[in-house]
């Protein structure tokens, strides 16, 4: 309610879709996918482009990190994980963005009647999610360089010890139904299911440090390269 | 005062602006729910409302928007009934205290869920959360009911609804528009227009989302179609970030500027929504206050909408397909009594894809139970197509319950002359909308003569108006009876067309096919009664869109009637006519050879198609071998050898997913040409039957979905419970069915538990019964945790389980 909220848009053209990374997602480690499976590919990331609507809201807010815990005004956690990731930070972006309902019904249309297109529509709509999210966080980037700030790489609620439990907290601090239709199921589920939220922790100091896979500490993880 | 809907006939009436800021300033602590103010600071709402009498608003929106059942359950601090009362008590004595006239709206926003299919909540569910608000606010006095920052219409008109069964007070709507002139759910203008007249309401228009300059595009095209007056609550412009802090660009006299542009284009009750202060509200009311809106002219538009976008009737002809009606059709009917809906569903698509852009859903046979079946299967239909429906039943019940929950304005087929039908169909119109189809019959049955029948339209006509129902939606359809049998039939039939178009002024719609019934080769006069039909008027005609020869009837009669700019549809059409393909062996199948490195030798062209995943090949081949081969002998002769490749490719990690999927597509495709041949008597090859769900609170059903298909594939029989299933609903079917396998996904961390509470009560009631569990979060030690007989990494590990418990 009180955060000071801003949106974002973005054209279906303007958000890279990482082919290689829905690949993945379908279960291809480094094989690539036989003619007929291409084809039907490309057919379906023409849909999904017409389909997506790219929408998020941001706040960016002052925070405080001592120890294992965080303080956002809002809301203060105990999280090893996300304290690691925020140290020497004193602000952080927080955000939540979807690329809007248009896909989940592709995806439930084909469940029922073409499940090869609904699981390539899937891992696609997971590519382009992460592809928006990419190009938010190029734009505060730029925000941030510009006042000689750094930033860590995002860090969403599930990762780690960062609970998951807190995402209606953190979705209502970013009224982000109404900034950006994205809900939150009883079991702390987003919709549209490709969604994400998001903090980006931003420091006076650069510092290098592992994104993706390599920050994860999950061994059994049918994805992980 | 004035009735509120005499004054808005006389001119510009004023909402106010927005809270958020003002009750920030106020104190209003991060996270503090602001409709609790309504108990523990009544006197800063009153200032608030206050400022805004003072700026000048007429009408007061009270403090309840987001109460709710959900946001305010019943064992919290405050009830809702608590926080509704005092709203609008705190709303009457600002007014008071002001000396002023100004009306009071009962505020309703979202619920803060999304309803299903896209979400969890029930539509039903969210009538009742709408109606108790609606109660409270009308018996505590409020003046209208505002319904507003709606993204979604679905929800939208669960709390139309709830206000219409609930008061009898004006009802105002504003929904909440994107860049692209959408609902965040999808729908356009046109197609709110379409619900909320349709529903009924008395004012029409959009709040929040954007500003008042983005509005400016979005207003005339409101105002093209809405018959009401326009509502515009914009946001002092769009957000920007400027030193940590939110600031909207818009000052209020930019605001006021904008807003004079959108009096001009038709809005007539005009406020503020988030950032707006007093300040804008009352440059807003001296810029404007002079003005005269623009007068409001009903609109005679023959509209009907899905949860999208609106259809048009009475410009271009439309199409309605018919193909999703049991009379003929044994396959249709099969598969409504074995409840196989994905027939229904593929039959949805197809003729959306063939052309037509109406669908007709009809389900009616003796022995199944209508109103539960129809909503259903509406339901589904909407899941698959954004394509308006038409509702056809003659059973009132089963057609008020697809009313109810059809999202969107639908078609409604039929009405006719006599006293009985209207009075059973017309209240359902005027309370749900809708688009209703008229057949010129009554008591006496069909007249012979055109005169005949256009006083019967005329009747209908008539008794519409009492009930308030428009002209515009009233569709006529003067009946197509056979020239078999009657050789002036046609004839008839045309002239009342042509009367009905051209001297009542009305729609008017045909089943066309009814013309030829009797005769051999009924294509040729289907096709030219169309066009003739065309010609003297028609605006819509249900039909099979899948038949060349009407296609043909139409394209070639939009090219000649001045209808296709360039012919553009025309050349489209005719250019991908070609020779029907006669299903041969030598069906392409790509010569390249499989990236997977599958032997292929020795395979027949059939389990290469399958391979391959080639869906149309693998099904025309199939018929083609059918003619001199069993069906049995070409499922174990070419699509199980085939399906096992893929499959034991899939396993040494060689084939991947999406490959498997499109091969078990182009196998099925096979096996419902063989189940086509096969005689009733020969041995069905059923392995036995599994249960699939996935578990209560996960919605995410895709690797069930998945599952689903091989299981099938591999001749498996699967009762699909669907997605986010209550535990005993699992239980009480395997019991029913004495089931040996269920097999649970989930998706979340959240969500295992109600899995491993499902698998808890399928071993204390069902101990007969295996469980296999999958899903992106699951493991072999979550599974054990949760006491499931076995974690399957991938869908074909879950195939393989299955042989082995059904293998004796």
């Amino acid at each position: 309610m009180a955060l000071s909220i801003i949106t974002r848009t973005a054209a279906p053209d303007d958000v890279c879709i990482d082919i290689a990374e829905a690949l993945r997602y379908m279960g291809y480690k480094h094989a690539q996918p036989d003619q007929q499976t291409s084809a039907l590919i490309q057919d379906c990331v023409n849909e999904l482009k017409n389909a997506v609507n790219y929408t998020a809201c941001l706040s960016e807010i002052s925070i405080s990190v001592r120890d294992d815990e965080i303080d956002f005004g809002f809301l203060q956690i105990k999280s090893r994980d996300l304290s690691k990731n925020l140290s020497g930070c004193d602000r952080a972006v927080l955000f939540a963005a979807t690329i809007g309902t248009g896909t989940d019904r592709l995806i439930a249309k084909y469940g029922k009647l073409q499940p090869s297109r609904a699981l390539i529509l899937d891992a696609l709509g997971s590519a382009a999610i992460e592809g928006w999210c990419n190009l938010l966080n190029e734009q505060v980037r730029a925000i941030a360089e510009k006042n000689n700030r750094f930033l860590r790489p995002r860090f969403s609620a599930g990762y780690g010890d960062f609970p998951i439990a807190i995402q209606p907290q953190l979705l209502n601090a970013l009224d982000a139904h109404r900034k950006a239709g994205i809900y939150l199921t009883d079991s702390c589920m987003m919709l549209p299911t490709k969604s994400v939220s998001a903090v980006i922790g931003v420091s006076d100091r650069p510092r290098a440090s592992k994104a993706g896979c390599a920050a994860c500490e999950q061994t059994d993880c049918m994805y992980k390269i | 005062m004035p009735q509120l809907l005499d004054r808005l006939q006389q001119g510009l009436l004023y909402f106010d602006g927005g809270t958020g800021t003002m009750f920030q300033a106020a104190g209003l602590a991060p996270g503090e729910l602001p409709e609790t103010w309504n108990i523990l600071h009544p006197d800063r709402v009153r200032q608030v409302h206050l400022d805004y009498l003072q700026a000048g608003s007429d009408i007061l929106t009270t403090n309840t928007f987001g109460v709710n059942g959900l946001k305010f359950p019943d064992n919290g601090s405050y009830s809702v009934e608590q926080l509704t009362e005092a709203a609008v008590l705190i709303a009457k004595s600002a007014i008071t205290a002001a000396g002023k006239q100004a009306y009071i709206a009962l505020d309703l926003g979202p619920t803060g869920k999304l309803l299903r299919p896209l979400g969890e909540l029930h539509f039903e569910d969210a009538v009742d959360l709408y109606a108790r608000v609606v109660k409270c606010g009308v018996r505590s006095g409020a003046d209208l009911i505002l319904i507003e920052t709606m993204n979604d219409a679905y929800e939208t008109k669960a709390a139309v609804l709830a206000a219409k069964e609930h008061s009898n007070l004006p009802i105002f709507v504003t929904n909440v528009y994107d860049q692209n002139m959408q609902l965040m759910t999808g729908a356009d203008p046109a197609a709110m227009v379409a619900l909320l007249e349709g529903l009924g309401v008395d004012a029409l228009g959009l709040n929040c989302g954007l500003g008042p300059e983005q509005m400016e595009q979005i207003v005339p095209v409101l105002a093209a179609y809405a018959s009401v007056p326009l509502i515009v609550n914009p946001n002092a412009g769009l957000p920007q970030m400027v030193n940590g802090q939110t600031v909207y660009e818009c000052s209020p006299e930019v605001f006021a500027a904008s807003m004079k542009r959108m009096v001009q284009s038709g809005a007539r009750i005009v406020g503020g929504c988030c950032g707006t202060t007093p300040a804008h509200i009352a440059a807003l009311v001296q810029a404007t206050s002079q003005m005269r809106p623009a007068p409001i002219t009903p609109k005679d538009h023959t509209l009907v909408s899905s949860y999208s976008h609106a259809v048009k009737i009475g410009e271009q002809p439309i199409l309605i397909g018919e193909r999703i009606n049991p009379t003929g059709k044994p396959r249709l009917k099969a598969a409504l009594r074995e409840h196989r809906l994905d027939y229904i569903l593929e039959e949805a698509v197809r003729q959306q894809q063939a052309g037509a852009q109406i669908l007709d859903v009809n389900i009616g046979l003796p022995e199944i139970d209508e109103p539960t079946l129809l909503r259903e299967v509406v339901q589904e239909v909407q899941g698959v197509t954004d394509a308006p429906l038409q509702l056809d039943t003659s059973d009132p019940k089963a057609m008020e319950r697809a009313m109810r929950i059809y999202n969107g304005k639908p078609l409604i087929n039929s009405v006719n002359g006599k006293q009985e039908s209207m009075d059973a169909i017309f209240p359902l119109v005027k309370k749900y909308g809708g688009a209703v189809i008229a057949l010129t019959l009554d008591e006496q049955g069909i007249p012979e003569t055109a005169d005949g029948r256009v006083q019967i339209a005329k009747t209908i006509l008539n008794r519409a108006a009492e009930y308030g129902i428009a002209p515009r939606d009233i569709i006529v359809d003067p009946l197509a009876m056979t020239i078999s049998s009657d050789t002036t039939s046609a004839v008839t039939t045309l002239q009342t067309v042509y009367r009905i178009k051209h001297e009542l002024g009305l729609r008017v719609s045909l089943g066309v096919s009814n013309i030829s019934f009797g005769l051999p080769n009924r294509e040729i006069i289907n096709a030219a009664f169309f066009a003739l039909a065309l010609q003297n008027g028609l605006d819509c005609a249900i039909m099979n869109p899948y038949s060349t020869e009407m296609m043909k009837a139409y394209y070639a009669f939009l090219a000649l009637s001045g209808q296709d700019p360039n012919c553009a549809d025309y050349i489209r059409f005719a250019t991908t006519l070609t020779p029907t393909p006669t299903a041969t062996a030598s069906a392409a199948v790509p010569t390249s050879k499989s990236s997977a490195g599958l032997r292929e030798d020795g395979l027949s062209e059939l389990s290469k198609a399958i391979i391959h995943g080639l869906q149309k090949n693998a099904g025309q081949l199939a018929k083609a071998m059918l003619q001199s081969l069993p069906p049995l002998e070409l499922i174990n002769g070419h699509i199980i050898p085939a399906l096992d490749t893929v499959g034991k490719g899939f396993e040494q990690g060689i084939v991947f997913l999406p490959q498997l999927l499109m091969s078990a597509e182009a196998a099925k495709q096979a096996f419902e040409a063989a189940k086509q041949v096969m005689q009733s008597d020969e041995p069905k090859q059923q392995k036995g039957t599994i249960i699939l769900a996935t578990v209560k609170g996960d919605i995410h059903d895709i690797g069930k979905n998945i599952v689903k298909v091989l299981l099938e594939n591999y001749g498996f029989h699967v009762i699909d419970l669907g997605k986010d299933v209550e535990p005993q609903l699992i239980v009480d079917t395997a019991v029913q069915h004495h089931i040996k396998l269920v097999g649970l996904s989930a998706l979340m961390t959240t969500t295992v538990p109600s899995m491993e509470q499902t698998i808890q009560l399928l071993h204390e009631q069902a101990p007969w019964c295996k469980t296999v569990v999958g899903g992106a979060v699951l493991t072999q030690t979550y599974a054990d945790m949760i006491h499931a007989d076995k974690y399957a990494k991938d869908a074909m590990d879950t195939v393989r389980y299955a042989e082995s418990i059904f293998k004796d």
